[in-house]
């Protein structure tokens, strides 16, 4: 078992009033979310600039310019940024020593046993790993965090349909009952399995917070969501 | 480890200091960069004493590469505690102010050993300057420099911590550069106004004569034409004094603002 007991706390993650601004621009506005339900995958949907990022980085706790407060009972998250964050000469077992010397609840062995089945070799550089490569690389380590809140910035973007098959099956044998995995994204398609819960942010608003079953039966995941962002309804 | 693990060829057995090899391996090429073309406009220099125009290429060697260094030591440290541009350290359990005084030690060390192969270049220069007081000379040197280095980074330290506070990166970057400048022109302008009153002349850079033995307004090397007071002068002292003065100051005061602000780890 990697993970910790459950806490008494209900929520997994409490977001109130949260707004961030850059400049003059609202990035995310007045925006409120509880996830309360662990063992869930919550898919993050929005389009590219809509603040799923920013909401994820404030979750985290990189962001601190804001109003509203972020309460994560549970305590710390693990984070997977939008962007590569391994530096470029580092072979991969050279990634996963430095990621458990910097991380401290990185659980180096089941990081190596993902990498090993994936198929990764251990000498591979960084730079020299293609990007859906990369995209495993990162996602293997992010996900090998003993957290029980877990948050994935666009793992699914900007890779092959293979890869991204890779990914998505990496995710699903990651669920766990102890822990919450958001995952963020502005793909839809062919991914109504792997969530439980889905938001859906429009403009630094959430729009939309349902349970997939309940949005499903209202014409699927996909067209709710084309729908929702469409239209801009308020249905958070 | 299990066996698969270690049939596939994965050494991942967790290794103190990891964090700090991989960053010493990272900031390695420059510093090597550095070091050769002072050693090889050195060694140039050398075997050709009598050429005027070798001792020329070497002193603007060390002056360029000393300028080069010191202005990346800066930027790394702004990179990581301003800007917070190296997304590895932010994402794990160790806090930021951990990291930096890490990177900063093995840039000091960096630049240390980059000033040892200075001061071994210029070692010739100096035997001809010093001659039976060499041994104090370049005991002087490696404490100035070390007291110079200090201030440094601890100045950088502080005033990449305030940019940070500053909304914008271009707008921080902007304050960590003026905030540098303040700190060394102020120090240089106390050094020359209490140490040398009387003179209304100085240069840039390091002299070899008895009566300019190297002296160090924070980073930058400054050469006053005050009168000379045996082998190590008394504006010498000041300036390590100044300079250990400075490094306290700014240490126990980046201390104090880095436990107590929070600011944006991550470029929005």
């Amino acid at each position: 078992m990697r993970r910790p007991d459950a806490p008494s706390n209900p929520d997994v993650l409490a977001v109130d009033h949260l707004t961030v601004r850059l400049g003059r621009r609202a990035v995310l506005d007045d925006v409120s979310l509880r996830l309360t339900d662990r063992g869930h995958v919550v898919g993050l949907f929005g389009q590219n600039g809509a603040g799923k990022s920013t909401l994820l980085r404030c979750v985290a706790g990189l962001l601190v310019r804001h109003d509203g407060t972020v309460a994560v009972p549970d305590g710390g998250v693990a984070l997977l940024p939008d962007s590569p964050f391994l530096y470029p000469r580092l072979r991969l077992d050279a990634a996963v020593r430095l990621a458990a010397d910097l991380w401290a609840d990185l659980d180096a062995v089941h990081a190596v046993r993902t990498l090993d089945r994936l198929g990764l070799p251990p000498r591979l550089r960084v730079g020299e790993a293609s990007k859906g490569m990369l995209e495993q690389v990162h996602l293997a380590l992010v996900l090998a965090r003993r957290r029980r809140l877990t948050l994935l910035d666009e793992p699914l973007a900007a890779v092959d349909p293979l890869t991204r098959d890779q990914l998505v099956d990496l995710l699903r044998s990651h669920r766990e009952p102890g822990s919450t995995v958001v995952v963020s994204t502005h793909l839809v398609s062919g991914l109504e399995d792997l969530f439980d819960e889905v938001v859906v942010v429009h403009d630094g608003r959430i729009v939309l917070h349902d349970e997939v079953g309940a949005v499903a039966r209202r014409g699927g995941l996909e067209a709710r969501v084309k729908e929702v962002l469409a239209g801009g309804h308020r249905a958070a | 480890m299990g066996t698969a693990q270690r049939d596939a060829g994965w050494r991942v057995r967790p290794r103190r200091g990891e964090l700090w090899l991989v960053e010493l391996r990272r900031r390695l090429p420059v510093a090597l960069v550095a070091i050769l073309l002072t050693a090889a406009a050195g060694t140039a220099a050398a075997t050709a004493p009598d050429f005027t125009t070798l001792g020329v290429v070497r002193e603007l060697g060390v002056m360029l590469c000393w300028s080069a260094t010191t202005i990346w030591s800066a930027s790394v440290l702004v990179r990581h505690v301003t800007l917070a541009d190296d997304a590895l350290p932010e994402l794990g359990t160790r806090p930021w102010w951990h990291v930096a005084v890490g990177k900063a030690l093995v840039l000091g060390g960096l630049l240390l050993a980059q000033h040892v192969v200075t001061t071994l270049v210029e070692l010739p220069t100096l035997h001809d300057a010093f001659g039976p007081d060499l041994a104090a000379a370049v005991t002087h040197t490696a404490l100035a420099k070390v007291a110079s280095l200090a201030a440094w980074l601890t100045v950088v330290l502080l005033v990449a911590t305030l940019a940070a506070l500053v909304p914008g990166r271009g707008r921080a970057v902007t304050v960590a550069v003026a905030g540098l400048t303040v700190v060394v022109v102020g120090q240089a302008l106390l050094l020359w106004r209490t140490g040398a009153p009387d003179t209304d002349t100085f240069v840039l850079g390091v002299g070899s004569e008895t009566w300019t033995v190297h002296l160090y307004a924070n980073v930058l090397p400054l050469v006053l034409t005050a009168p000379a007071q045996g082998v190590v002068p008394g504006v010498a002292w000041l300036s390590v004094g100044l300079d250990g003065v400075v490094a306290v100051v700014a240490a126990a005061t980046w201390t104090t603002v880095a436990r107590r602000r929070r600011w944006d780890r991550l470029p929005r």
